[in-house]
C-alpha cells in the first residue's frame, strides 16, 4: 500500500459504538428459506436470539468509475420475498446477519461491558464465523461463494455537550469543517451534515464518510453520528485475500478517523500513538 | 398483481433497511415532530422524584423505552407536533391533534399502552364516537393504524 498508516493510533475511550464487517457475494442459488433455520441451529448456542428483517440492497463500488446517482430501489419479485435474518447473542453485543448474497458480523457496544474490543480482537471472531458459514454452505452444497465486495463500517457517537456544545462549534470536532466566516451574516448553524467520499489507495475501493446529527434512542442523547464505510473488492474470494482487504481497509479507516477529527476530541477520547 | 389491486394499494412509509444495529434517529432526515419529540423525551428522562411537587416518581425507565420504541415505529409519518409529557405515577403521555381528530396515548409505568381516539364537532367532543383500548408492547406496529386514523387515511 502506498499510503501506509504513519503510526497505529489507539484510543482508550473511543467514540465507536458499532462496527460492521460485511461480505457480499453472488447470490447462492441453493439458499432457500429453510437454510436460515438450519444455519441458526449451528450457531444457536452462541447466538440464541433472532429477528427477521428486510434484505439489504447492494451497491457495488468501482473506484474506476463515478458512483451512480442514488435512487429508490424498487424490488418487484414474483417469487418468495427475499429475507435477511439476524442472529444475536444474549447481551446483544454480537450480531450475525445472513441473506442469500451477504454475510455480516456486527459488534455493538453493550450496556454492561461498554469497552470497545478493538479490531485485533474482533478479527479472529469474524474469521471464525465466516469460515463456519462457508463450511455450512459447502456441506449443504448451496453454491460456490464468489465474493463481489467487502465492507467495513465504523459508527461513532460523538455526544453533543462533551467537547463541543452545538453546531457552531463543529470545527472543534471535525477538521474538515471550518465554521462560519468571521464577521459574516450567517448565524450559528442549527444543524450540519457532512458527506465526503475518498478513493482508497491501490484501487481498494472507496471510503464514505457521513457526519449527521442524530439522537441515540436508548437515552435520547443528542449526538453527531460519524459513520465511516470502506467498501471494495478483495483480490479474490480466498480467505487470505478477504482478510488482507479487511486489514488494509481497517487500518485506513482508523487513521482517516484520526485525520477527520480534532486534537481536542482526541484528548477526550484518550488517544495514544503506537508504532 | 391486478390493475385493480395496484390502484387500491396504499403505500406507507417504512424505514430503509441498513446494516446498522445501534438504534438512532437521524435529525437530518427525520420529520420535525420527531426531532422535537426526541428533545422533549431527553428532558423528561432527566426528571427526578417529585418533579410535579406532588411526590410523583420520576418517569419509569421502561415507560421511556416503550415511548422511544413507539415513536420509532411511526417516525416516518408526517405528523403535527406531538405533545409529550410525564404523567404522575411514572408514566408518559403523548397527544396529537389533526383537524377534528385527537389521539392520546399513555404509556403506563409498567410499559403497557392505552389509547383514546376522539373526534370533535363544532359543539365539542363527539362522545358517541370516542374509542379507547390497549396496545400490546409486542404489537407496537398496531399504533400505525391509529396514526392512519389520525391522518384521515
Amino acid at each position: 500500500m502506498n499510503n501506509a498508516p504513519r503510526t497505529h493510533s489507539h484510543f482508550e475511550r473511543p467514540p465507536v459504538i458499532e462496527t460492521v464487517f460485511d461480505i457480499q457475494f453472488h447470490p447462492l442459488q441453493g439458499w432457500e428459506i429453510p437454510f436460515f433455520g438450519l444455519f441458526w441451529a449451528t450457531i444457536r448456542d452462541r447466538y440464541p436470539k433472532f429477528k427477521v428483517v428486510p434484505p439489504l440492497g447492494t451497491q457495488i463500488e468501482d473506484a474506476s468509475k463515478p458512483l451512480p446517482p442514488l435512487g429508490v430501489l424498487v424490488n418487484l419479485s414474483a417469487g418468495l420475498p427475499p429475507t435477511r435474518c439476524w442472529f444475536f447473542n444474549e447481551p446483544e453485543t454480537q450480531l450475525i446477519q445472513v441473506q442469500s448474497d451477504r454475510f455480516i458480523l456486527n459488534w455493538k457496544r453493550g450496556l454492561i461491558d461498554a469497552r470497545y474490543p478493538h479490531y485485533e480482537n474482533i478479527r479472529p471472531l469474524l474469521e471464525r464465523e465466516w469460515q463456519h458459514f462457508c463450511e455450512f454452505v459447502g456441506t449443504n452444497t448451496l453454491g460456490k461463494i464468489e465474493i463481489r465486495q467487502c465492507e467495513i463500517t465504523y459508527i461513532n457517537h460523538i455526544d453533543v455537550g462533551i467537547g463541543w456544545k452545538d453546531y457552531g462549534e463543529l470545527d472543534a470536532v471535525l477538521t474538515v469543517w471550518s465554521g462560519n466566516k468571521p464577521g459574516g451574516i450567517l448565524p450559528t448553524p442549527d444543524k450540519a451534515s457532512v458527506a465526503i467520499r475518498y478513493r482508497l489507495p491501490d484501487s481498494m475501493g472507496r471510503l464514505h464518510v457521513l457526519a449527521e446529527p442524530a439522537v441515540r434512542n436508548e437515552d435520547n442523547q443528542e449526538i453527531l453520528q460519524l459513520t465511516m464505510i470502506a467498501r471494495g473488492a478483495p483480490a479474490s474470494s480466498e480467505l487470505k485475500n478477504v482478510f488482507d482487504w479487511f486489514d488494509h481497509a481497517q487500518g485506513f479507516v482508523r487513521e482517516a478517523f484520526v485525520d477527520l477529527t480534532t486534537e481536542r476530541m482526541h484528548a477526550i477520547w484518550e488517544m495514544k500513538d503506537q508504532s | 398483481m391486478s390493475q385493480g389491486a395496484l390502484t387500491q394499494a396504499k403505500l406507507y412509509p417504512t424505514a430503509v433497511p441498513d446494516a446498522q444495529w445501534s438504534d438512532v434517529t437521524s435529525l437530518w432526515r427525520s420529520q420535525v415532530w420527531v426531532e422535537d419529540a426526541r428533545r422533549t423525551l431527553g428532558r423528561i428522562s432527566t426528571l427526578r422524584q417529585n418533579w410535579d411537587g406532588q411526590g410523583s416518581p420520576a418517569p419509569e425507565r421502561v415507560a421511556l423505552e416503550v415511548m422511544n420504541r413507539l415513536i420509532k415505529e411511526i417516525d416516518a409519518y408526517d405528523l403535527p407536533t406531538a405533545h409529550i409529557g410525564p404523567v404522575s405515577g411514572g408514566g408518559l403521555g403523548v397527544e396529537w391533534r389533526n383537524r377534528d381528530r385527537d389521539l392520546s396515548l399513555e404509556v403506563l409505568p409498567d410499559g403497557s399502552i392505552e389509547f383514546l381516539k376522539a373526534q370533535r364537532t363544532p359543539s365539542g367532543i363527539d362522545l358517541d364516537h370516542m374509542e379507547d383500548g390497549e396496545i400490546r408492547v409486542d404489537r407496537l406496529g398496531e399504533v400505525r393504524a391509529l396514526i392512519r386514523w389520525l391522518l384521515g387515511n
